[in-house]
Order: C-alpha cells, then structure tokens, then sequence
C-alpha cells in the first residue's frame, strides 16, 4: 500500500479525542496499537512528517468530525446526568433534613410558646402560690362586683339636683365626720379633711359630689376593713406601725426594745 | 366492781398521744378573725360613721333611713373579702392613695376616662398582694385590684392646692 495514499485517504484517528489531539495526532488517537511493530510505527512517521505542513486540513477534519464524537458527547451527558441525579438526591436528602429540622423547631416554638402563655395567665389571672385558697382573679372579681355596686348605689342615691343649700353647719359635720378617722388615727394627712376645698360650692355639682360619696366609703373600706395590716407608701393607717412593729419582731426573733 | 379509769390526754397535751395533730390554722383563723371585726356589730358601726357623712352630702332635706341599709350589705360583703384574704398566706394590702400623688397605671385606674395631671381623689382603694412576706413593697408586687382615682382634669374648677405652710409646719412636728 501506498503510504502517501494512505495518509491522505485513510483518515488515520478517525475517532481520537477532539481539538488538540487531532492537531498531535499520534500516541493519543485510536486504540493502542503494539509497539513490536517496526514498519508500522515508520510509517506513522512519515505521516506525521506529512501532516505537519497541512494544519488546515487537519482543521477542517476537526471541524467536520465534531458531530461524529457524538460517542463521547452521550458518555459525557450521562455522567452529567449522573451527576444531576446524585445531586437531585443530595439536595433531596438535605431537603428532607431540613423539613424534620423545621418540624422541630416548629414543635418546640410552640411548646415555648404554651408555657410563655401559662406563665402570663399566672401572672395576671389565676396565680395560686403557697396553696392560695382562692386564686387572685376571685378576689379582682369580688372587689369588682363590690366596686360597681356600691357606684350603683352612690349615682342612684346622689344624683339628683339638690333641694337644699349646702350650710357651713353641714360642711363642719362632713368634716368632723372625717375628722373622726384621724382622732383614731393622727396619720392620715390633713388634706383628707378637704380644708383646702369649698364644700357648700363643690358639693352641688353632681359629678364632685358622686365623686365625694365613693370617697368617703372608700376611706373608710381602706381605713376600717381592708387595711388593719397594710403597709404601703400610701397607707396612712395605723397598720402602716403595726407591720412594722410585726415585721421588726419577724427579723430580730423578739420584740424590738425602741417599740416598747 | 372498780373501773379502771384511764388518764385521757387533755388539748394541751394533745400533740404527745396523737401523732397525726397539728395546728389547722386555717380553722383557728377562721374563729379568730371574726372577732377582730367585733363579729356582726362591726358592719352597723362602720355604716353608721358613713351614714354621719353621707346624710350632711345628700342632695335631698331628709333622706330615708331605708336607703343605707343597701349599703351596710357592702360593708358586709367587703368585710367577707377582707376575712378571706387576712386567711391568704399571701400578704394582701390595701392601698389608697392621697391628693397630689403620682398617677401609677400599674396601681391606679380612672375607670377609662381620660384624665391628666396628679391624683384629685381617690374612690376606691386598691388591692396589692405582695409577693414577699416580709419587708416593704417591690415592683414585683401583683395589682389584684387598681384603686379607683379622679385625676386633676377632672375637677378643672377645683385647682388641686398644695399644702400650707402651717400644714407644713404641723406635719414636720408629727413626724
């Protein structure tokens, strides 16, 4: 055979990789041949020889055998898509973490959530420490209902428009009725005794003197019912002396010899 | 024929034969504090000194005995609160609070009124249950009932005034 035909007839790596290995042409393209044989790789030589100066046939073989390394191309996608689907199964696999993950978190915000809403209801409503025999919403309940009847009871009683002048005869027996509280007890302040007001005017608006009413009830439920033993910076009674009398004793363990 | 008499414990001796006695507090409290009232004459006493009042406010000449007795319920139902809560371990205090004081939303209430400047007077006192037995109030206190209050605007004609010098005078000898 002709080698100069050969080289130009037979197209020689046929199916080599692309681009650069059909430009090298050689060791790379086709399947390995054995090197025993000494005639051949002679003339592989004289084609490479032959080749080199036609780079642009060489070109053009590249160019026209492009669709022809369709073998390659579909190893390549389906590594490609193996690829995918490896990743498709990752993401998948990370995806279904993430889920139970949020489960979870969704499980525990609302267990949170449950125990921050008793922790609010106990705070506000029904708080029963130290085996409370009522929770506190039965004594906010019953002071309630004791507040709006007895504001029931002062507007039905003391709204009406007045028949009489207010005297200072009548002003003077208010006063010294309030004044009764404090011969009992010297600490409520003089202002309770309405000096700095004037009654006969005040007392015939209706509003200040339904307004006057409750507060005069209101004192006397702090002073003589609620408060035996209140201790507060508003408390004025006489209870403010005797917790700290008690709570002195509580601390020292005996009576305190500046009380005696 | 004799019978043997055994020695029964007395009440003071109780606790050394029964086991099982204790104190019901509870129960001791519940006859005692009844007492602390002077039992039912506190609720005519405490009615009768508002009654004193109330019948010098009353917009009418003479007003009908009849009408109080309305009230001495409410001294009655406000006195069974007060047993129950003297009964509570908590410390339940009553707190009313003065003219010129600070308007405390926490403490205090106008009832939904909007209302400016310092408290005018007070109409209803206030509930507080103190968490700790023993020592002065702390913010950490539970407002069981707000006191009911007017503020200043209420009463636009009747300037809150401040206290005299001779009042000054008299409080700073008081104290």
């Amino acid at each position: 055979m002709d080698p100069a035909t050969r080289t130009t007839i037979a197209p020689g790596p046929q199916i080599g990789p692309p681009t650069s290995t059909a430009l090298t042409g050689g060791p790379n393209v086709g399947p390995p041949r054995a090197p025993t044989d000494a005639s051949r790789t002679g003339q592989q030589d004289k084609r490479f020889s032959q080749q080199a100066p036609q780079p642009s046939q060489n070109q053009k073989r590249t160019e026209i055998s492009a669709p022809k390394r369709s073998g390659f191309g579909i190893f390549g996608r389906a590594k490609e898509e193996d690829d995918e689907r490896d990743q498709l199964k990752r993401l998948k696999a990370e995806n279904k973490l993430l889920r139970a993950q949020l489960r979870d978190l969704e499980i525990k915000s609302s267990q949170i959530g449950a125990e921050n809403e008793r922790y609010r209801s106990s705070l506000v409503g029904d708080r029963k420490i130290n085996n409370q025999l009522h929770p506190d919403s039965y004594y906010a309940s019953a002071l309630e209902r004791l507040s709006v009847g007895i504001t029931d009871w002062t507007v039905s009683h003391f709204r009406g428009k007045h028949s009489r002048e207010y005297t200072s005869e009548m002003v003077e027996e208010i006063r010294t009725g309030l004044k009764k509280l404090s011969d009992a007890n010297n600490l409520i302040p003089p202002t309770l005794h309405w000096s700095d007001v004037d009654l006969q005017v005040a007392l015939g608006d209706a509003k200040f003197r339904i307004a006057f009413v409750l507060h005069v009830i209101g004192l006397h439920l702090h002073e003589k019912v609620f408060s035996p033993f209140s201790y507060e910076i508003e408390d004025f009674g006489l209870g403010y002396w005797l917790k700290r009398i008690s709570d002195q004793v509580a601390r020292a363990g005996s009576s305190p010899s500046r009380f005696s | 024929m004799r019978e043997q008499v055994l020695p029964r414990p007395d009440l003071a001796n109780a606790g050394e034969y029964d086991t099982y006695f204790k104190w019901d507090w509870s129960k001791t409290l519940f006859k005692a504090i009844p007492d602390m009232f002077e039992g039912a004459s506190v609720e005519p006493r405490i009615t009768r000194r508002i009654k004193r009042i109330l019948r010098s406010v009353h917009p009418r000449d003479t007003p009908e005995d009849s009408i109080f007795d309305k009230l001495q319920e409410y001294i009655s139902s406000a006195i069974e609160i007060a047993i129950a809560m003297r009964l509570e371990q908590a410390r339940f205090v009553s707190t009313f609070p003065i003219q010129g004081a600070a308007f405390l939303p926490n403490r205090h209430t106008t009832g939904g009124d909007e209302q400016t400047g310092s408290i005018r007077m007070c109409t209803f006192p206030g509930i507080i249950k103190q968490t700790m037995f023993l020592g002065a109030s702390t913010p950490t206190d539970i407002s069981i009932f707000k006191a009911r209050v007017h503020l200043e605007s209420a009463f636009q004609n009747l300037p809150l005034s401040r206290p005299t010098d001779s009042e000054e005078v008299n409080e700073k000898e008081r104290r």
